[in-house]
């Protein structure tokens, strides 16, 4: 009965995931030919996305690069506040799972599969460590693949020519959507605009996300 | 610092971040704070899809991402806020106005 709930939780966590496979895919080979062009060796380029598992992070590395690893180490801190209450929110719904998975679902704790996680825990989902495990492999190991493959394309890819933008702020649009029910949500969500608007223009690009979510839901906890 | 180090630094500041209240089980989180977990979610959510749309480029400015945005919310909540339609229709909207504009 346990190891049905597991694989039935497995394989949704594939389904609702794989969708998101082919903007991931297109993300890693911009962001692996990105690297070469900016200098790194093809192998360094994959070792970053086989260690540091952020999209975000690692193009911002690509972009800071030049001005030395002091602002790199400073956007990497300001992007990486906002894992500290994604990791508590996990924790909360992960119970008492033992300590070698903690560690495996941490390591890629992505804005995209934490958001279906918490999907799939407003659904009721049984199992949510096979959930997260099934989403986490195909991320990561789509994120890793395509990453080669650009790296390999290094300078040949004009990554301009491929319309990547748009797709993941929609995605979060229907996460949050989709995960919007109490009276303290919605108005987190209304202040969560304002915050990102207010954040655009006074903060630096890295601080933008962790400084204006954080703020937004510590004032909206307070609604009731 | 070489990029090899610098790489690893990287690592250490995510995963320590990501694995920051991961270490051990928390079962009985303080009741001042649940509420703040019970709305982050949406607030990380609504602001990764607000910066990239009405900023694309790092600074506020009208683009179709705009279009985008509006086509997303239509979506979602007129079909029963399914993430794969808010996509659809916000994508739809965003080519939509890429043509008229």
């Amino acid at each position: 009965m346990i190891a049905t709930t597991t694989s039935a939780s497995f394989r949704r966590g594939l389904r609702d995931t794989l969708p998101l496979a082919p903007p991931i895919g297109l993300f890693g080979i911009v962001f692996g030919a990105l690297a070469v062009q900016a200098g790194l060796s093809p192998l360094l380029a994959v070792l970053c996305s086989l260690l540091v598992v952020s999209g975000s992070a690692q193009m911002t590395m690509v972009a800071l690069l030049a001005s030395g690893t002091g602002p790199v180490l400073l956007a990497t801190t300001g992007l990486a506040l906002r894992h500290l209450p994604m990791s508590a929110t996990l924790s909360e719904m992960l119970g008492d799972a033992p300590l070698r998975r903690r560690l495996q679902l941490a390591w890629v704790l992505v804005d995209e599969s934490f958001g279906l996680t918490v999907v799939a825990a407003n659904r009721g989902e049984p199992d949510l460590v096979a959930f997260k495990t099934a989403s986490d492999l195909v991320l990561y190991s789509t994120w890793l693949t395509t990453t080669v493959v650009g790296a390999l394309l290094g300078g040949r890819l004009d990554s301009g020519m491929l319309e990547l933008g748009i797709i993941f702020p929609l995605v979060f649009l229907g996460l949050a959507a989709s995960v919007l029910r109490t009276r303290s949500q919605w108005a987190t969500a209304v202040l969560a605009v304002l915050a990102a608007l207010v954040a655009i223009v006074v903060l630096p690009p890295a601080w933008q996300v962790s400084g204006a979510a954080i703020a937004a839901a510590i004032i909206g906890s307070r609604v009731r | 610092m070489s990029t090899f180090a610098l790489i690893v630094a990287m690592t250490v500041i995510t995963f320590a971040s990501r694995l920051s209240f991961m270490l051990r089980p928390v079962t009985s989180v303080k009741v001042k704070n649940s509420s703040f977990l019970e709305v982050f979610p949406v607030a990380l959510f609504v602001v990764l899809a607000v910066v990239g749309l009405a900023a694309p480029a790092g600074e506020l400015e009208v683009t179709p991402a705009l279009m985008a945005g509006v086509g997303g919310v239509a979506g979602a909540f007129l079909f029963k806020r399914s993430v794969l339609a808010t996509v659809l229709a916000g994508a739809a909207a965003y080519w939509l106005a890429r043509l008229l504009f």
